[in-house]
């Protein structure tokens, strides 16, 4: 082992150390999207007082696909996506308000949840003592949306507010993501031979 | 070509160049070194020739070379020049300029910001031509500061309907930083024109741009009959008949040399054949060529992605393993292909397109990175065992990925590109179409190879290779077969090799393990190959898996992987 991991993190998961989780939001500066605000500290599971609260009441689960494992293989590329849930208690992931986590706290710009980033960053303790970060975890993804909701209790009464987010990796997905148009270069008669005599390989 | 330190950087540069030029209409060519001029020239920039631009106005009969392309141009123009930019970007040389009517040009270099000049040649050459090679250089430019390069011709007679001036910007740029590496752009300026497709053996290939709102706009070229074309003069093979036939675009009327013809429309038109002119030439802006890994990053840069998202280890890794490597190696030509951009589809899907035609593995990363992950160079976990934080195992065989029978087509339409002594370091990409003088790579079988595993059929039933269903009449029978395709291919023969490499690894089920670990799952990505695990009740050890699906469970903090077994390796 030891591949991406550094052997103090292994020691450490297996000797069941502690793990923390650490998001951030990130939100522009304004709706021209010049700039982006630092990461705010949204949930911090090392912090539990005070504020940032702990925010992420279930932190989800991604998936990353390698394709083309053989000419069988029908799976195409996938972006990880990533959905997760949060306390909503306060009302802070709604948008529209002066003091959302949606809005900018420089500029007081509100912007909708699309307009925003979440990272989520995860540390495992080491048998030191000190945090260290499993840095191939390190993600950040761009909101799609923001679902409010509400915590039920077994009994089916409601024991609070929540909001389910997700969002989609960001980094290489969002190039991948282009649809090419005809701006992009001169169309030519061998994508017309492709596509219309062989058909999309 | 392995893409080393240099590679990276060089392209990275050519990518930032990219943006740089967006929306500049002018850039037709552009290259960063000689390396990297197939990529480059195809791939990274968008609109550019490839093959240069020369001047036919004044002569019907001009008496043109094996291996150009030639316009007509219906202004006083300049049609050609090579822009080097000196290493420390503090100023510029032109070179090898060509324009279209008698006289002499000069050129300078305004800053953007203030439309200051910095400085301004005197005319050249010293008597009037239509050519010259020496280079003109302007200087005292300053790294970092973004330039542009205007022209003047001033014709001798003048022109009857043009207005001598400086011409629109040629190219502009932001100077890179001192230090940066030399910068080679090669223009070709027929203002406003763009060749949308050029140039086929025989005939003649009409491209047109329009500059009509300020931004490129581009017609799609189809086959048409005899529109517009111009008949090959020659009949003594009827070979060098054999065309095909390109049409005018926005209704361009006949080309009329002087004639009443807006500044904003130029033609590209016909050629005459010589002796042994039997090459195809082809025009097709983002376009790709090289090793499949190389291709992918290209696509990957030219459309924007940093370098920095792209796993530049595995990317150059897989594109090592293509000159080196089994089956390559064995075979007589550098595995290269070629593939182009298509409307309508997203960059995934071109990637994926590509990806198809090899066995190589493609993922974006946990890191958030693309990656191509070679078969034989993967990254590589030596043993997994109990002890790596394996909570559960699913294990047993699949068959999802056998197949026993293929029949496929190869490198379908793609001929002879470029010619001796001018083929754009595209030797590896040429067919050698002197014994095909008609365009028919899409005609018939010739490209087809099949291969099929008995002794698997025998255990598990014929299973085809996915593709599409035909019928044909062979010897008077009606046959079906299913036929794959795999047209970005550029070499023949590695048809058979690699069928024959596939089927050696898909024609017998494998092993496919669920495994769950805790953290410790993440100590390895997609794509990785594990060597051996020994995670199973019976104590087997299974050599060869590829990671290729993983889920992190961060509530659970635990890591759920797919490992498939690749018996070949």
């Amino acid at each position: 082992m030891a591949l991406l991991l550094t052997a103090d993190q292994i020691a450490a998961i297996k000797a069941g150390q502690k793990t923390r989780q650490v998001w951030y939001v990130t939100v522009p500066w304004d709706a021209a999207h010049s700039a982006f605000t630092p990461e705010t500290r949204f949930h911090d599971e090392a912090i539990t007082s005070p504020a940032p609260l702990l925010n992420v009441l279930k932190a989800g689960r991604r998936n990353y696909y390698a394709v083309n494992a053989s000419p069988m293989d029908g799976r195409k590329l996938q972006r990880a996506r990533h959905a997760f849930v949060v306390r909503n208690d306060t009302g802070k992931w709604y948008p529209g308000t002066t003091t959302s986590w949606w809005t900018n706290a420089s500029t007081g710009y509100q912007a909708v949840p699309q307009e925003c980033r979440i990272r989520h960053r995860v540390y495992v303790m080491l048998l030191t003592g000190a945090w260290s970060e499993i840095t191939c975890l390190d993600f950040t993804g761009q909101v799609v949306k923001c679902d409010p909701t509400d915590l039920r209790r077994a009994d089916g009464t409601i024991a609070g507010d929540t909001a389910t987010i997700q969002m989609d990796a960001m980094g290489a997905w969002e190039t991948l993501a282009h649809i090419y148009t005809r701006d992009d270069g001169a169309s030519t008669w061998l994508d017309v031979q492709f596509d219309e005599v062989y058909g999309v390989p | 070509m392995a893409l080393n330190a240099a590679w990276w950087t060089a392209l990275g540069a050519a990518a930032r160049w990219v943006a740089d030029f967006t929306g500049v209409s002018s850039l037709r060519d552009a290259r960063v070194s000689t390396d990297f001029y197939t990529i480059i020239s195809l791939g990274e920039f968008p609109r550019c020739f490839l093959a240069p631009c020369q001047n036919n106005a004044e002569s019907q009969d001009p008496g043109l070379d094996t291996g150009h392309m030639y316009a007509v141009n219906l202004w006083p123009m300049l049609l050609s020049c090579r822009v080097q930019m000196a290493a420390a970007a503090t100023s510029v040389s032109i070179s090898d300029s060509v324009w279209s009517h008698t006289g002499k040009i000069r050129y300078r270099v305004v800053r953007i910001s203030d439309s200051a000049v910095m400085g301004t040649s005197s005319y050249y050459p010293a008597t009037d031509a239509k050519a010259y090679a020496t280079a003109i250089t302007i200087g005292g430019l300053t790294a970092g500061v973004d330039y542009k390069l205007e022209a003047w011709i001033d014709a001798t007679p003048d022109v009857s309907g043009y207005t001598e001036g400086w011409y629109k910007t040629l190219i502009e740029w932001t100077a890179p930083a001192s230090g940066a590496p030399a910068i080679d752009v090669v223009g070709n300026w027929p203002q406003t024109i763009y060749a949308l497709q050029v140039s086929l053996q025989g005939g003649g290939a009409l491209g047109l741009y329009r500059l009509t709102t300020g931004r490129p706009q581009y017609v799609e070229i189809a086959p048409q009959p005899l529109q517009g074309d111009f008949t090959p003069i020659d009949t003594a093979d009827p070979g060098y008949s054999a065309k095909l036939v390109t049409p005018w675009v926005y209704d361009n009327p006949d080309p009329v040399v002087g004639g009443a013809y807006p500044e904003d429309k130029a033609i590209l038109t016909q050629w005459y054949r010589r002796d042994g002119m039997w090459d195809m030439y082809h025009y097709q802006p983002w376009a790709y060529f090289g090793t499949p890994p190389a291709v992918i990053a290209a696509i990957a840069l030219q459309a924007g992605l940093a370098a920095a998202w792209i796993d530049q280890t595995l990317c150059s890794s897989a594109d090592d393993a293509y000159t080196s490597d089994a089956p390559w190696s064995s075979l007589a030509a550098v595995p290269t292909l070629y593939a182009s951009r298509k409307i309508g589809r997203t960059v995934a899907d071109l990637v994926y397109d590509v990806i198809r035609h090899t066995r190589d593995l493609l993922a974006v990363t946990m890191a958030g990175k693309l990656a191509v992950i070679s078969r034989t160079r993967p990254p590589t976990l030596a043993t997994l065992t109990a002890d790596d934080g394996v909570l559960a195992v699913e294990h047993g065989l699949t068959l999802d990925h056998l197949f026993n029978a293929a029949t496929a087509r190869f490198c379908s339409g793609f001929r002879q590109w470029g010619a001796d002594g001018f083929r754009l370091d595209m030797a590896e990409a040429t067919f050698a179409c002197t014994e095909e003088r008609a365009l028919d790579s899409y005609a018939g079988d010739k490209w087809d190879v099949a291969c099929e595993d008995t002794t698997s059929q025998g255990k598990h039933g014929r299973v085809d290779l996915p593709g599409t269903k035909e019928s044909r009449i062979v010897g008077g029978v009606i046959k079906e077969r299913v036929l794959a395709s795999y047209p970005y291919w550029l070499d023949a023969a590695i048809g058979q090799a690699l069928l024959v490499y596939w089927i050696g690894m898909d024609a017998t089920p494998r092993r496919e393990m669920r495994v769950r670990q805790t953290l410790l799952g993440c100590d390895y990505d997609v794509g990785t190959k594990i060597t051996a695990a020994t995670i199973t009740g019976d104590g087997a050890t299974v050599a060869n898996l590829f990671c290729i699906e993983k889920e992190i469970d961060f509530d659970e903090m635990r890591v759920d992987s797919v490992l498939l077994e690749d018996p070949s390796i």
